[in-house]
């Protein structure tokens, strides 16, 4: 059941092959001789290989001590010896982790000396660990590509240590078919992998999944996990059997770093800084003086707040000078007591400042005289961030084997993520009184927001040989999600130089301070969740088979408060209006003191999963057969606080799905595989979606649905892999995905409009995924390309000649977040030898609809997007290493814009009149640099 | 002799004659019958529990000459009628401090409250120390009034409601924040509560909302507002001190039809009658004798209308108004901070007269007044009364680059009976929203507004308009004869008069007395 298991699975029966081997192969040198001419200096080249896995052993070092001549091998695993004299010579090959070979050739001409090296731990356990180096390795990774029955795309702590990458948010846009989602300061946040955004994956640790700090929906942040703590990152992109079944996309399973054989001591310290930092400085506010809990909450419900209920200092805001960054993590592990015992500890921290401007320009529909409504600004938005990001990552891993047949594991993850985040607006509001540059009505925003969220995992598991064919496994785990967003705060004075109509000059206007709200928010989100898995092997007819049964239950209980004051302006004592001076001077009254009691944003969820499967995984001469079938049972339950007298307090949804799958995997040769597999998976709505209260907006209602049908999907997926070398690939792909009833927001009701989530039939995606890597002595690169081709049909809301299309059209899109193109290269350069390291990526997401909208080809599309980031590292003495990361080399905008023309009888800052296109929406992050020290033992 | 006693007599006559001239019309008295729906209440403390303690839903008839206690939100269960007799009296028990004590009464069926002019019903607070009522000291405080205090949540009515009727009747210090029941009506705990709200759902049978010759005192926020989807005949109100630092006096939304007529607005936080409608959504309202005297002042958001605005798809006619000391007159709006532009093809406006106390900027952050705002659609039409110069139309989008004329303050004054326009020009008087004891907003002698309104049966500048190419004006004309009318459950509707204002001389209009 859990993820990892067939990972665990295949490293058992690695080493146990591997000692085996170990006793029959020894080094082993292959000589062949070339014809070259009579030279007195010859060429020695040859490749370096793990003798078991016959990986290619890039950085082992060949030297001839008494010529003074070394190498190492290159990216590609080879190496070559110039000048060599003529005569016997003793040549060095070694490793870090591996028997070092020696061997005394005599040269006569140019030749090629092949390396097999063993490795130097795979005698010493008696408890088959695999080596931490191995593990953390990009070729591991590529192995367990290899390996894996399912069509999964891995990431390894190599590889991420090397990347411009710090979160794993960043880390997966290197994958093909996935891009990101992300947050308002730029970093990536959600994954969208093939075109099917973040409600149609989910997140796991270690195989687990982990709930959501998401105030509404079930999916988990990615922009909160530090990159420095995982092994590796392995993103399915099929489901088999024993993975839980609600990913229509994918599964992103963050796999924890191990305890190693032997002291693996791995840190860093780096600081670093945004460039806007030093153009504009920072605004700070103190995070310290915000009320974490609203006046509801501190005092009971019946509680009536008062003005001096509420902080000031939190909205004062102070410009400070370029702050630098500061990231920091630290690994340790060892193996104890004969290897039994591995223990394993990490710790990440990063706390980071940004500081950044956007423009904002949302588009309205406006009703036209015999047409379609057209697309006007109503506010143009210019906006200064200030964000401090805390990020903490605390992770543990013990395990302990009793013997070789048992063995248990304790792991403790926790994961948090602080955002403090200042925004200043100034809006100019485009209908009249402005008619043209430097006129018109200005609002005047300044927002304070502090954001935590925190992610607790903590899992115990037993992995137990019963018999010999037998194996048995279980994990029982409690995950905590929580987010708290206390005393969201936006001020607002108004001004603006415009007429009032008796004075044909317009005039500058005061500073009219308006009324504001103050609002809490909290989530949590709790799991607990039990696992147990049988898996017996045997060979029928010597052809071999594993079959597996397991089942899982969590229980989900999740609780969401909203607490929102409304803080009104008081006319100063002679009658007049408030003016802004700064936030101690606002005088306000509450309007409700009361706060907003049953509110059906404060809601408690349960859910509860039980599921059981059954798989047989055959082996028959080069086919890799696995299938079996799952079934989930669902149990969805709410409760508001509305009164009893009220519809939809609260509410219960039950379903049963069956799943089928099987994945075949033909090995055509060991280089090469081809896949087919098919999998049935589902996507539940949000645990709000299903709460049927309504929200009356200004233009129409926002309702939950509780007839909403959960989505269903057939994925079938075909894959060619090829393997030249172990660290270079070649795979080619296509999937097609049928999704029936995926839920959407649309228009429903007698008058379309009530908005709500609903299922408006089916949608398809489809596309093809190409991989392709290759390294050449120093030099690599890596490339992937993914097209997509997604297709949905809503409804929308529509009007001609001022009144509603009814009933609503509907529109056919792409899904949201897909791009037709994604593509990522990256540009790999190695100098073992002077222990250099660089890369330059780059990141090309192509356009795709970034929010859908309610009205008819209104929808908001993102710009096709090129981000180039570079990281370079070099390593001194033996263990040092400095290194280099610089983010968004070219600070390319973020650009967002609405598929109509701008249709304001004044020109519209930002806009180009003609255009086809609206900008909606502009940011500039600015660059990120990144330098510090590693230690790596 | 005789020839002076014939003479006397003579005189005697002809004085007499002269006299009888003089006599007033018919004051006549019929009584009429009394009404009883369903039970009568006889308790008077309000709601009743039931053994679990949870308030038993009000239906039946609320009885003549009795006082009813409420202390917690009442319910009219959805088919259920709750009928009040003239001269009984609603007294809720309130502090607007929070939703739990500041009691709602929920219209899910049918409420009629049938008060007479000379036994009016009351909806009022419990006056105590601590929820003191408002009084004429208070003439522009927003801060300590308390007639902006919101001491009970009003009259909501939800979309099961069919009829809401309030006849002569008085409804005073309502608002306030929304508390639990908020999803059932559409909004959500917190959200501004307003005095009478009623909307029924989206393409359901459209509920009737009949308000007429009653008074509404002291709003927290909107008074009679966010109204959708229903018929309206909101006629001879009269509504002070309504909103205290924003809202208006009668806000409708879309899906909204009939008249707005002879209502009395003064000292309206905002405007005193506004219309919008929605994208796709049109709202049809007339608005026509309605006088609004020194509104639009303390709303602290610029660009928001102060008298009568029509924004969002909202059409009708709008005739026969008399605006007096607002911030702006009529605007029919192309654009604000709030506002799309109106259905201007359905609408059609002339015969209204605005006049403003206070046309210069008066420095530092004193408000003065406009006739028309420009850069919107609306122009002084032909028979309007106002210093608007209208200017350019703009080609593009048809609004008005007019301009205001300063120096014609005071020019266009209606001359009140007893409120002088002049001396309530002075100083900050424009923004007192108490009415003056004794003021009479009649229509004195040589009033520009007498005989300058458009009324059935009049001609030339007299003459009912008509927009033949407006489908909707066609179709629903002025008045709109979309309500029941005539008898307890039917309005009492006044068609537009020759003379402007809500107090036209005939004295057809609206029968308060201050």
């Amino acid at each position: 059941m859990k993820y990892r298991e067939p990972t665990f699975a295949q490293r058992f029966k690695n080493c146990v092959f591997m000692r085996r081997l170990s006793l029959l192969l020894s080094c082993l040198i292959i000589l062949q001789f070339n014809i070259s001419g009579q030279t007195a200096n010859f060429k020695i080249q040859g490749t370096i290989t793990d003798e078991d896995s016959k990986e290619l052993l890039i950085g082992a070092t060949i030297s001839i001590s008494n010529l003074k001549l070394n190498t190492v091998a290159g990216l590609d695993g080879t190496y070559t010896l110039q000048n060599v004299s003529e005569g016997k010579h003793k040549i060095v090959c070694s490793f870090i982790g591996y028997q070092k070979k020696d061997t005394l050739v005599s040269i006569k001409k140019n030749m090629v000396l092949n390396f097999h090296l063993k490795n130097a731990y795979s005698e010493l356990s008696l408890v088959t660990v695999s080596g931490k180096k191995n593990a953390e390795s990009e070729i591991i990774a590529k192995r367990v590509e290899q390996n894996s029955l399912i069509v999964s795309n891995i990431v390894s702590a190599k590889s991420i240590q090397l990347s411009p990458d710090i979160i794993i948010a960043n880390v997966l846009q290197r994958v093909s078919g996935v891009s990101l989602e992300r947050s308002s300061s730029g970093e990536g946040r959600y994954a969208i992998i093939r075109g099917m955004d973040q409600r149609y994956n989910y997140t796991l640790i270690n195989g687990i999944k982990i709930p959501s700090p998401d105030n509404k929906n079930r999916y988990v942040p990615l922009d909160i996990f530090p990159s420095d703590l995982v092994e590796r990152v392995e993103v399915s992109k099929a489901l088999t059997p024993d993975m839980e079944g609600d990913a229509i996309g994918g599964a992103v399973n963050m796999i924890m770093k191990n305890a190693a054989n032997g002291l693996y001591v791995n840190a860093s310290l780096s600081t670093g800084y945004n460039q806007n930092l030093i153009d504009k400085g920072y605004n700070y506010f103190p995070v310290k003086s915000i009320n974490l809990k609203s006046p509801y909450e501190a005092n009971g419900a019946s509680y009536l707040a008062k003005p001096g209920d509420f902080t000031r200092d939190n909205l004062n805001y102070t410009n400070k000078n370029f702050t630098p960054n500061a990231i920091a993590s630290l690994s340790i592990g060892n193996r104890f007591f004969n290897n039994k015992l591995g223990i394993m500890l990490g710790g990440s921290f990063q706390n980071t400042y940004r500081s950044y401007s956007g423009i904002f320009n949302p588009s309205e529909y406006y009703d036209e005289t015999n047409k379609e409504g057209s697309l006007r600004i109503k506010h143009s938005n210019i906006r200064d961030y200030s964000n401090q990001l805390t990020r903490m990552g605390l992770n543990a891993k013990l395990d302990y084997a009793f013997d070789e047949k048992n063995k248990i594991s304790l792991y403790v993850f926790k994961a948090i993520l602080n955002d403090a985040q200042n925004r200043m607006t100034t809006d100019t509001l485009q209908p009249p009184p402005r008619t043209g540059p430097g006129t018109g009505q200005v609002w005047n925003f300044g927002r304070s927001k502090y954001q935590h969220q925190s992610i607790f995992n903590s899992t115990l598991q037993g992995n137990h040989m019963l018999f010999p064919k037998l194996k048995f496994d279980w994990t029982t785990a409690y995950s905590i999600a929580k987010n708290n967003i206390p005393d969201m705060a936006e001020y607002e004075y108004d001004n603006g130089y415009f007429a009032d109509g008796t004075s044909p000059v317009p005039y500058q206007h005061a500073n009219k301070v308006v009324d504001y709200h103050r609002i809490w928010e909290r989530t949590s989100d709790k799991d607990i969740a039990g696992y147990a898995n049988l898996a017996y092997s045997d060979n029928f007819k010597s052809i071999p088979y594993t079959l597996s049964v397991g089942g899982m239950y969590r229980a989900k209980k999740r609780d969401n408060l909203y607490q929102d004051y409304e803080l009104r302006t008081i006319p100063n004592p002679d009658g007049n209006f408030q003016l802004w001076t700064d936030i101690y001077h606002f005088n306000w009254s509450v309007f409700n003191p009361n706060g907003s009691p049953a509110n059906p944003n404060s809601y408690r969820a349960d859910e509860n999963i039980s599921a059981g499967y059954a798989m047989l995984k055959i082996n028959w001469k080069k086919l890799e057969t696995m299938a079996g079938v799952r079934m989930e049972n669902t149990d969805q339950r709410f409760t508001t606080d509305l009164p009893e007298t009220l519809a939809g307090k609260s509410g219960q949804i039950t379903y049963t799905d069956v799943l089928p799958s099987f994945n075949l995997k033909y090995h055509l040769d060991n280089k090469t595989n081809l896949r087919l597999s098919y999998f049935n998976s589902i996507n539940r709505p949000g645990y709000f979606e299903i709460i049927p209260t309504n929200k009356k907006g200004d233009e129409y209602t926002e309702t939950g649905n509780p007839m909403l049908k959960h989505a269903k999907a057939d994925n079938i997926d075909f894959r060619y892999e090829y393997f030249p070398k172990s660290n270079e690939q070649i795979l080619v792909g296509i999937f097609y995905k049928n999704i029936m009833n995926p839920i959407e927001f649309g228009f429903v009701g007698d008058k379309s409009d009530q908005y709500q989530p609903s299922n408006f039939g089916n949608a398809t995606n489809y596309g093809f995924e190409f991989v392709y890597e290759k390294y050449i002595q120093q030099f690599g690169l890596k490339l992937n390309y993914t097209y997509t081709n997604s297709s949905i049909t809503t409804t929308k809301i529509e009007t001609f000649n001022n009144l509603m299309i009814e009933p609503a059209p509907s529109e056919t899109r792409p899904l949201q977040g897909q791009s037709a193109h994604i593509a990522n290269a990256a540009l790999l350069y190695k100098n073992i030898k002077k222990g250099i390291d660089m890369q330059l990526a780059w990141q090309f997401t192509g356009k795709r609809i970034s929010l859908v909208s309610p009205y008819y080809g209104f929808d908001q599309w993102q710009k096709a997007m090129n981000m180039f980031d570079f990281s370079a590292e070099k390593k001194f003495k033996k263990n040092f290493g400095l290194f280099l990361k610089v983010q968004n080399l070219l600070n390319t905008p973020d650009e967002f814009y609405v598929k109509k023309p701008v249709s304001n009888t004044y020109a519209v800052p930002f806009e180009v009149s003609g255009n086809a296109e609206t900008l909606s929406k502009r940011n500039y992050y600015g660059r990120n640099y990144q330098i510090g020290f590693r230690y790596l033992l | 002799m005789n020839y002076f006693k014939i003479s006397f007599a003579i005189v005697l006559m002809l004085s007499f004659f002269a006299c009888n001239k003089k006599s007033s019309e018919e004051n006549v008295i019929i009584s009429v019958p009394l009404t009883v729906v369903g039970q009568s209440i006889s308790d008077t403390i309000l709601p009743k529990k039931d053994a679990s303690g949870n308030s038993i839903p009000l239906k039946g008839t609320m009885l003549s000459g009795k006082r009813y206690h409420i202390y917690s939100d009442v319910t009219i269960n959805a088919g259920d009628t709750l009928y009040l007799q003239p001269g009984a009296s609603v007294i809720i028990h309130g502090d607007g401090l929070s939703a739990v004590t500041s009691p709602a009464i929920y219209v899910k069926g049918t409420l009629v409250s049938d008060g007479s002019k000379e036994k009016p019903n009351w909806f009022t607070v419990f006056e105590t120390s601590a929820t003191p009522k408002s009084n004429a000291t208070f003439t522009d405080d927003a801060v300590n009034d308390p007639a902006f205090k919101g001491y009970w949540g009003g009259i909501q009515c939800s979309p099961s409601a069919k009829l809401l009727v309030l006849r002569w009747t008085h409804i005073e210090y309502t608002g306030g924040p929304w508390g639990v029941d908020a999803p059932d009506f559409g909004f959500k705990a917190g959200d501004v509560r307003n005095a009478v709200y009623m909307a029924s759902a989206a393409g359901a049978p459209m509920a009737t909302m009949i308000i007429e010759d009653s008074w509404f005192y002291g709003s927290k926020d909107d008074c009679i507002g966010k109204c959708q989807n229903i018929y309206v005949s909101i006629m001879r109100n009269t509504l002070t001190k309504t909103g205290g630092i924003g809202g208006e006096g009668i806000n409708l939304k879309n899906g909204c039809i009939g008249d707005m007529a002879y209502n009395f607005c003064f000292g309206g936080a905002t405007n005193g009658l506004k219309t919008s409608g929605d994208v796709g959504k049109s709202t049809y309202v007339n608005f026509y004798n309605n006088t609004l005297v020194n509104c639009g002042f303390r709303q602290t958001k610029a660009t928001r209308n102060g008298s009568i605005n029509t924004e969002t798809n909202a059409g009708g006619f709008l005739f026969n108004n008399i605006m007096v000391n607002c911030k702006q007159g009529i605007r029919i709006t192309y654009g604000s901070e709030k506002g799309k532009p109106s259905d201007t093809l359905n609408t059609c406006y002339n015969n209204n007269l605005t006049c403003i106390g206070r046309g210069k900027p008066m420095g530092g952050t004193e408000q003065y007044m406009v006739f028309i705002e420009p850069f919107q659609f609306t122009k002084k039409q032909s028979y309007d009364f106002n210093g608007y110069v209208n200017g350019l139309t703009d080609a593009t989008n048809g609004t008005n680059l007019g301009s205001n004329t300063a120096s014609d303050s005071l020019k266009y004054d209606p001359l009140f009976v007893n409120f002088n326009v002049p001396t309530n020009s002075l100083g900050r008087n424009y923004r007192i929203c108490q009415i003056p004891a004794g003021a009479n907003f009649n229509l004195q002698t040589g009033s520009p507004a007498i005989g300058a309104g458009v009324y059935p049966g009049g001609t030339g500048k007299n003459a009912m308009p008509t927009k033949p190419s407006a489908p909707m004006l066609v179709q629903y004309g002025m008045p709109m004869n979309v309500v029941k009318k005539g008898g307890i459950y039917g309005a009492n509707i006044t068609p537009p008069n020759k003379d402007l204002g809500a107090f036209p001389t005939d004295k057809t209009g609206n029968q308060h007395t201050f």
